[in-house]
């Protein structure tokens, strides 16, 4: 009877430590799940600020971006006497050889669409000028 | 209570902008006026606006933008409209004026009582394309 209860207590101890093992393991890949886990949020993390840093900075760089105020000033006063010489100058009647006439047509339609910003009168003044020579 | 802590923390968030760009346009003028580019003197500077052009973004009690021409005489109808069209033609001023929080575009003259005013809104040509 004793040897009996002995070889079930043994065995149940057995078992016992069986499942302990087993649940050891087990917690030792969950504890590993949850680092790895841990790890791939973490490279997902960072790469989110990286992009925030660098979409700042992009909106910085956008905000610093300062608008020509001497073109603004320059073009209250001096635009309009500018335009007038311009369009008078290079208009496409003027012309009589067909080719130079569509090349009058074309820069005189950028001084009608331009015609209240100095600095663009400038740049097409000399652009009429290198083309016609005039 | 929060929601009006981030309305007063939005109103100063954009102020050192604004006064960068009154400050550049107020050196701008003054340089072309020194060195006789440009006839007279013209000055900016930010003002209550009209309340009929506000927008979403308008800043309370700080939506106007006002150029002041320092001539010394009464300017005509015609030059307050040309320094007015001036500015409302460059598209990347008008659009940082409305972002920056600017609803009324003010044009006056330092002696005559006339001035001109426009909402910016309108002049911002948004969705161009549907318009068109």
């Amino acid at each position: 009877m004793k040897d009996t209860l002995e070889l079930i207590s043994n065995s149940d101890i057995k078992g016992v430590i069986d499942n302990s093992k087993y649940n050891i393991w087990l917690i030792i890949a969950l504890i590993e799940f949850v680092i790895i886990l841990l790890m791939f949020v973490k490279i997902r993390k960072h790469k989110w600020i990286n992009n925030i840093d660098t979409d700042l900075e992009k909106l910085k760089g956008e905000k610093s971006n300062k608008i020509d105020m001497n073109n603004i000033v320059n073009s209250i006063y001096s635009s309009e006497t500018l335009y007038k010489d311009l369009s008078k100058k290079y208009h496409p009647d003027r012309f009589i050889n067909e080719e130079d006439r569509e090349k009058a047509n074309t820069i005189f339609q950028e001084i009608t669409k331009n015609k209240r910003n100095y600095q663009k009168l400038i740049e097409l003044q000399q652009l009429a000028q290198k083309t016609f020579k005039i | 209570m929060w929601s009006k802590l981030i309305v007063i923390y939005d109103w100063f968030g954009e102020l050192k902008e604004r006064l960068m760009v009154v400050r550049d346009f107020n050196k701008a003028a003054k340089y072309a006026f020194i060195s006789l580019k440009v006839p007279t003197l013209i000055q900016c500077k930010i003002t209550k606006g009209d309340p009929n052009y506000r927008h979403n973004f308008s800043k309370w009690r700080g939506g106007g933008f006002r150029i002041k021409a320092l001539s010394g005489h009464p300017l005509p109808k015609s030059s307050l409209i040309e320094i007015a069209k001036v500015v409302l033609d460059n598209e990347e001023l008008v659009r940082k004026l409305v972002a920056l929080g600017w609803d009324t575009l003010e044009v006056h003259d330092n002696s005559g009582y006339v001035g001109i005013k426009y909402p910016l809104m309108k002049h911002l040509k948004i969705g161009g394309y549907l318009n068109s």
